[in-house]
This record gives structure tokens, C-alpha cells and sequence, in this order.
């Protein structure tokens, strides 16, 4: 059995949790609690991530995708190095309705920087229907410093479609040589 | 197997002229390769094709609907002919959109062939049930079929031409000032100058008001309309057309009067460059000089045509030309022109003039896959399953 991840990474609330959902083909893992009232951000939300998120695309019975979810809050990030570790590929979710989104995506990429560096990342802007800025080319714009021209599409977490097209996106990136069929 | 699908159909043919005829013999013939018999009269046969512009096709069609009206039929007319449960093919006949056509009535007429029922009773109800999985397939197989034609709409049909042609080379270019198009992408310059108000246009079959700054077009239809689809691929006659602009509230006042939906500007003018573009590229691009393609497209939120993802991973990994793309990704050079053609109107695509290509032809055969292709190649098919 061969077995490969793929890591999920955002802000609380970005969409992590539900874009892995709605991709693995079995139930995800996940360790949730149930929101506080101290916490601003999750003011949209019941509940919070507070362990990984764990999903699994299983591509035949000799091979499977794993795909781990990051807790969005900070305080976990002792985990990041470790987790991404030998992982495929990036895919950052990015919540538009949150204060300073893009100050959000720059946090992400440096503390991730040295996984990018090695393999690539994919941004998804989600909950874009309900804050339509910052726009996409401002992502781009703000990418542009950090010498990165990745995919950025407008997510709906939800959206089985939106969340494909973003790691379809990721793989072409990663390899453009692939086939479509 | 069992219900093994017969091989060939018999099509009955009504009001039209010789000329038609022949075209029709021909193409079951050619390239429908055996797969449809054309016959004299309608009880042996399984489908029906009914000319609708002779007197001789009207008439057939009234007395065939009060008679049989049960069989897969297609209908022939120089004008749209919207009738619930046939499948239109305009006229004059274009070959491959005939072939699509027949195929949609093959698969029809194998369906009703299945479900017809041996005998009227109310068993009818529970085997119209049971037909579940095969109406599913059917539905399924109709849907490539129509989205097959969706996609000639964006990329038309053009086989790859030789560069080192000069005749070849004139058959990718097309004039965009001489389309819609041109005047879409006029307006939207006009309408860039605008903070609040924004550009009315007036003279196409609806009024269209454009807002550059929102990224926003009003009109009452939607993108995909099919009238706004053939405007588009019409001859512009600049006559007709009239671009005002409008103050805020004169804006707000219009778009409530007429009741006007918004959409997004970007995937409308995305949308009206495939349909003008349909396997070309503006009159004037450098086939030869490398491509810079700004950034990514937002996909999500835009048609994505054929290799549309992979041809942008290679630009915005490596600018080279369009031929080169079609070359190096081994794909037809139309689904590269169209997209370019797509993405320059957004702005988000250039032929790069300073440059000489950065690769040499050699070099991109030597385009080193990723260590892991195979797995993402499972991985990308299981995405796109
Ligand atoms: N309106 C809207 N809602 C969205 C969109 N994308 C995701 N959501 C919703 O936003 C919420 C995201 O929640 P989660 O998936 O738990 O987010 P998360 O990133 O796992 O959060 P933490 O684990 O707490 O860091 C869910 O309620 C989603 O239904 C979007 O594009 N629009
Ligand atoms: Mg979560």
C-alpha cells in the first residue's frame, strides 16, 4: 500500500474542514469543540477544529491519498513541520470575510515557505459571495512580492466542483505535462 | 449481452428537396458510417427527419403528429425551431453538428425501443421505473453528445495548421473589430473612466448597461443565451449600435425599470471571446513569439475549455508560443488559441514581442516530467471522473 498526503492549511473558518469533506471518500476525522464565544473569528461557526482534519482519497486498493486539515488557530503551529513532511502539495484557504485576508495569506506562505519551496501551493479565496473584496488580483498583487504566480480561484468550500478545479489546478501546477483523459 | 442495441436505424425523410436528400444519403453513408438507413415510409422506420421550411415538410409534420408523433425526430429550418421533444439542426447543414444530431436520435430511438411497453396497463408505471439506471446512462450520453457541441461553439473545428504555409497561417486569425466583441470590449474601456455611472447599450435584441469598476454587465439573459451567441458570430453593423453613458441614478432608475440581472463583466466578455474566437486568435498575434500570461485565471468562476488548466501551468512556468504550446503539450492548436484569445481579452495574456522564445524545440521535448507523474495522473483522472 502506497500512501501520499496532501495538506490543507487557512485561517479558523476558512473552509478546511468542509473543502476536505466534501473531496474524501470516507467520513473525516475530525476533532472538533464547540466554539467559544471569546473568539471573534468563528462568529459564523458551531464548532472549531482543534486536531488535524483527516480525510482519504483512495485512488485504487493499492494507493490512497491522505488528506490532513491544519487546525486554523495559531497556537498548533508547532505541527506544521512535521505534518507537512513528505506531503504532496499545498492547498491555502484563505477566508475573505476575515479582517485583513491578505495579511492572512502572507502569514501562511512564511510559515510554509520552505513545503512550498519544494513542492507548490494552490489558494482558494473562500465565502468570496459574502465579502467580494479584497479581489483576486489583489491576491495576485500581494504574491508578486513573495515571487509566487500560484493558482488563486474563488472557492466555495462547499462546492465539490470549486475545491476540484483548485487541486486539479494544484497537480497541472506541479506537473503541466499531465493528461487530461 | 443482453438488449445488444441494433446496429443501424431506418430514418424516414419528409419534405425535402433533392438536393437535401442527397446531403443526407451522403452522410449516412460517409461519415455515419452504416449507422442510418434512409427509408420511404414511416412505419419501418425508427426516426424521422421533417424539412419544416417546404410547404411538403409542414404539411408531412401536421399529419405525422396527429398520427404517430412517437418516433425520435429531427427537425431541418433556417430559423430556430423550439419544439418540445425533436432536435433541431439548422439549416444550411453543417456535417458534424448533422452526425451529433443523429447520434442523439440513435441513442432515442434505442431507448424507446427498450421501453416500449408490450402492452397498455398499469404495470407501464413500474417498468418506466425500473428504467432508472439505463435513463440515467441515456441522459448521461446525451449530455457528452451536447457537450461536445458546446465545446465546438468555444473552439470550432479547425485541424492543426502548418506554420511554414502561408495559406495555412491566414486560417487562424480572425478580425475582432469586425465582431461584437469588439464593441463589448470598446464599452468596457469607455466605461472604465466611470467611479459610479455606466455605459447603456442600446440596438442588440436587449439593453445591455456594462460597469467596468464593478466588474459588473446588466442585461436580462443570461451569458450562455443562445441569441446572444449568434449575435456574437454575426458581421457587427455598427449602424445599429449605440453606447451612452448613464450617471448613477439615471443607472440605478434603468436597471429597475427593465428589471436587469447582474453577472459578473469578466465571465461575460470570457464567454463572448470563446463564441467569437471559436478556435482563432486576433488577426495580427505572433504565433511565434512566447506568451506571458499575467496569472491564473480564476477558473472557478470561468468556462474552462479543453487543456484551458494545463496549457496555463506551462505559461506561467514557462512563456513560449502558441505553436510550441500546442507541440509541447501535444494538443490540437485550437484549444490554445481559444483560450489565448479568452485570456487576452481579459487582459490577462500577451504575446510577449521582446522576446525570442526562451525554448528551443528541443529542450521542450526534454521538458522533465515530475517524479511522481503517474500518481498525479491517477489522482488528476479521479478528480475529473
Ligand atoms: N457563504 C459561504 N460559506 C462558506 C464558503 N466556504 C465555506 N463556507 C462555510 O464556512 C464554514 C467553514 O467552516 P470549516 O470548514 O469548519 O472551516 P475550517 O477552516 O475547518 O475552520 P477551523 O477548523 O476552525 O480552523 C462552513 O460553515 C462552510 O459551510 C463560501 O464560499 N461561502
Ligand atoms: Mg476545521
Amino acid at each position: 500500500m502506497k500512501s501520499y498526503k496532501l495538506i490543507f492549511t487557512g485561517p479558523p473558518g476558512a473552509g478546511k474542514t468542509t473543502a476536505i469533506s466534501v473531496l474524501s471518500d470516507t467520513p473525516v476525522i475530525v476533532t472538533e469543540a464547540k466554539a467559544t464565544k471569546r473568539d471573534p473569528s468563528h462568529q459564523h461557526k458551531q464548532t472549531i477544529t482543534v486536531g488535524l482534519d483527516y480525510g482519504i482519497i483512495k485512488l485504487s486498493s493499492q494507493e490512497k491519498i491522505h488528506l490532513y486539515g491544519t487546525p486554523g488557530q495559531e497556537r498548533f503551529d508547532f505541527m506544521w513541520d512535521i505534518l507537512t513532511e513528505g506531503g504532496i502539495g499545498l492547498i491555502l484557504l484563505i477566508d475573505n470575510v476575515r479582517t485583513d485576508p491578505l495579511e492572512d495569506m502572507r502569514f501562511f506562505l512564511k510559515s510554509f515557505a520552505d513545503f512550498i519551496k519544494k513542492t507548490k501551493v494552490a489558494i482558494g479565496v473562500t465565502r468570496m459571495d459574502i465579502s467580494s473584496t479584497p479581489k483576486i488580483v489583489d491576491y495576485h498583487q500581494a504574491l508578486s512580492l513573495f515571487n509566487l504566480n500560484p493558482p488563486v480561484f474563488d472557492v466555495d468550500a462547499r462546492s465539490k466542483k470549486d475545491v476540484s478545479l483548485l487541486m486539479q489546478a494544484l497537480l497541472y501546477s506541479l506537473d503541466p505535462g499531465l493528461n487530461e483523459n | 449481452m443482453k438488449n445488444q442495441p441494433q446496429k443501424f436505424i431506418n430514418i424516414a425523410a419528409f419534405g425535402m428537396d433533392q438536393r437535401t436528400l442527397k446531403i443526407l444519403e451522403m452522410v449516412f453513408n460517409g461519415p455515419g458510417k452504416g449507422d442510418y438507413v434512409l427509408v420511404k415510409d414511416i412505419q419501418s422506420a425508427q426516426a424521422g427527419i421533417f424539412d419544416l421550411d417546404s410547404l411538403d415538410g409542414q404539411n408531412f409534420w401536421k399529419e405525422y403528429q396527429r398520427l404517430y408523433s412517437q418516433l425520435p425526430i429531427i427537425i431541418l429550418s433556417l430559423d430556430d425551431k423550439d419544439i418540445a421533444g425533436t432536435v433541431y439542426v439548422k439549416k444550411p447543414i453543417e456535417v458534424d453538428k448533422l452526425i451529433k444530431s443523429l447520434k442523439k436520435l440513435k441513442l432515442l430511438s434505442e431507448e424507446a425501443l427498450f421501453s416500449k411497453p408490450v402492452e397498455t396497463s398499469p404495470t407501464q408505471v413500474t417498468d418506466k421505473l425500473s428504467q432508472g439506471p439505463r435513463d440515467a446512462k441515456l441522459a448521461m450520453e446525451i449530455a457528452a453528445i451536447e457537450e461536445e457541441e458546446i465545446l465546438h461553439q468555444y473552439c470550432g473545428y479547425a485541424q492543426d495548421i502548418n506554420p511554414d504555409k502561408f495559406e495555412e497561417i491566414e486560417k487562424v486569425y480572425y478580425e475582432p473589430s469586425h465582431y461584437l466583441q469588439s464593441f463589448f470590449e470598446k464599452a468596457a474601456v469607455v466605461s472604465q473612466q466611470f467611479e459610479n455611472g455606466g455605459i447603456l447599450i442600446e440596438g442588440l435584441y436587449i439593453p445591455i448597461v456594462l460597469l467596468y469598476q464593478q466588474n459588473k454587465i446588466f442585461c436580462t439573459c443570461q451569458s450562455s443565451d443562445n441569441k446572444l451567441r449568434t449575435m456574437t458570430l454575426l458581421p457587427l453593423s455598427h449602424g445599429h449600435l449605440r453606447m451612452t453613458t448613464l450617471s448613477e441614478t439615471e443607472l440605478e432608475k434603468y436597471i429597475s425599470k427593465h428589471q436587469l440581472l447582474s453577472q459578473p463583466l469578466d465571465n461575460f466578455l470570457w464567454q463572448i471571446a470563446l463564441w467569437t474566437a471559436r478556435g482563432r486568435v486576433p488577426k495580427g498575434t505572433d504565433l511565434h513569439k512566447p506568451i506571458l500570461l499575467l496569472y491564473w485565471p480564476n477558473f472557478t468562476r470561468l468556462i474552462v475549455t479543453p487543456y484551458a488548466l494545463k496549457i496555463s501551468a506551462l505559461w506561467m512556468e514557462n512563456p513560449c508560443s502558441l505553436l510550441e504550446t500546442s507541440q509541447i503539450l501535444a494538443i490540437p492548436q485550437r484549444y490554445v488559441f481559444t483560450f489565448f484569445s479568452a485570456a487576452s481579452t481579459l487582459k490577462l495574456a500577451f504575446v510577449d514581442r521582446r522576446l525570442k522564445s526562451r525554448i528551443s524545440s528541443r529542450q521542450a521535448s526534454d521538458q522533465k516530467p515530475n517524479a511522481k507523474r503517474s500518481l498525479f495522473q491517477r489522482f488528476l483522472a479521479r478528480l475529473r471522473a
